[in-house]
């Protein structure tokens, strides 16, 4: 950036606000935040953090962009989508464009347990809005281990959740206890989403981090809302909640998605354009609740033991023990995100 | 059989006597297990809502958690 803009205050209209003020942006400038996960939510929070003048941003994810993004993605634009362009890099490259002097760098890969610290490490926020809960419990053990403020952040449908785990709060595994079985619940690609409610939920999640950032009191709690039927609603909930005494984490100080526990295995099935995804918690799907969620979108077969679908030219076969057979890819990268797309957990 | 008013959410709920925590949770349909729920301010274990015996008077939060981004 050079000429009439160098001159120019960027940052003039936050340093007004006396919340934030001088001190507050150039905390802000000094900080970073990695964020997991740049679809509807992840993309929204990374052009925010950016415009707000965050240093420093690491953004993770696995997957590409496609038209179908373009209802709700913010950064990305029909030229990504014609060039199946990772997101991951293509949301840098378009970060870089509205803040040369911003650094931002994008991750092409699956968060695991195997690369999870150090991707993570060194940054001020983790920012949680990654689409699954193998994922998000990841991120939150990986929090933890790292002693650092993450911000949750997600919706599907019609409802979202924000919340802010600092050191006193309940973690995520308080409050789950263990991973949800596979095909459990909706995802985007099964109940939709209205468009408009990730980037809300992405503005409320990325305020909190800047709060958290500029030395200002982040909320407590949860936060729940609904954005379609009736009257638009916000409840807090969990404000005066303590740690689980029996979590793991943070009763024992031990890390079970940092030691490959609840990991799915992702393998290519020799010899065929074939991956099998095997979520760790082998619990019988509901094949009746997860074929009526499929339907929506394409034709399905079920049987007593399995469950087949016809998805964007893949088929998923679901067997009883929950492991799930993609067919039309080799790419385990790819056959992950049908997963967690239309099975989901 | 007297009733046991507690507050879910904000809003009062009367149940049958001996009403437990997944009392609640089938009063509201919910049958996730991505569900929490705290109980005068503490998180109530999974493995305890059949068995937790509401008393009259006390205040539950409930969240369904959802996962997407």
């Amino acid at each position: 950036m050079s000429g009439p803009l160098q001159t120019q205050d960027r940052h003039s209209r936050s340093r007004l606000f006396p919340g934030i003020g001088p001190e507050g942006q150039e905390k802000i400038r000094r900080s970073s935040i990695a964020i997991v996960g740049v679809g509807a939510v992840g993309a929204a929070a990374a052009e925010m953090a950016v415009r707000a003048g965050v240093g420093r941003l690491t953004l993770i994810d696995r997957d590409v962009v496609e038209l179908s993004n373009l209802s709700r993605q913010f950064l990305f634009d029909e030229r990504d989508a014609e060039e199946v362009a990772p997101k991951a890099e293509a949301a840098a490259r378009r970060l870089k464009a509205i803040d040369g002097g911003a650094d931002v760098r994008g991750v092409v890969a699956d968060l695991d347990h195997t690369n999870a610290l150090s991707l993570l490490r060194d940054h001020d926020v983790i920012f949680d809005a990654s689409d699954n809960f193998e994922t998000r419990l990841l991120a939150s053990d990986a929090a933890r281990s790292l002693g650092v403020l993450s911000v949750y952040a997600a919706c599907v449908g019609d409802e979202g959740l924000v919340a802010v785990t600092r050191p006193e709060s309940p973690c995520l595994r308080c409050y789950l206890e263990v991973l949800p079985p596979a095909g459990s619940g909706p995802t985007c690609d099964t109940a939709g989403v209205v468009p408009t409610l990730p980037p809300t939920i992405a503005g409320i999640a990325m305020t909190e981090g800047l709060k958290a950032v500029s030395g200002a009191r982040v909320s407590g709690g949860v936060l729940s809302l609904h954005a379609w039927d009736g009257a638009w609603r916000s409840r807090r909930l969990f404000e005066s909640a303590s740690p689980s005494p029996r979590c793991p984490v943070c009763a024992d100080g031990r890390y079970p998605a940092l030691e490959g526990e609840g990991a799915s295995e992702v393998v290519k099935l020799c010899g065929r354009s074939a991956v099998q995804v095997a979520p760790a918690a082998r619990e019988r799907p509901d094949l009746a609740a997860l074929e009526r969620r499929l339907l929506r979108v394409g034709p399905v077969r079920r049987s007593e033991h399995l469950l087949s679908a016809e998805v964007e030219n893949v088929s998923l076969t679901v067997f009883a023990d929950g492991r799930c057979v993609v067919r039309g890819t080799g790419d385990p990268l790819r056959a992950r995100t049908l997963y967690e797309r239309y099975i989901g957990r | 059989m007297s009733a046991v008013r507690v507050r879910v959410n904000g809003e009062d709920l009367d149940l049958p006597e001996g009403a437990s925590v997944a009392s609640v949770l089938e009063r509201l349909e919910i049958q996730t297990p991505r569900v929490a729920v705290e109980r005068n301010r503490e998180i109530v274990p999974k493995a305890s809502y059949a068995s937790t015996a509401l008393a009259a008077g006390d205040v539950l939060e409930v969240v369904e958690f959802v996962g997407g981004g």
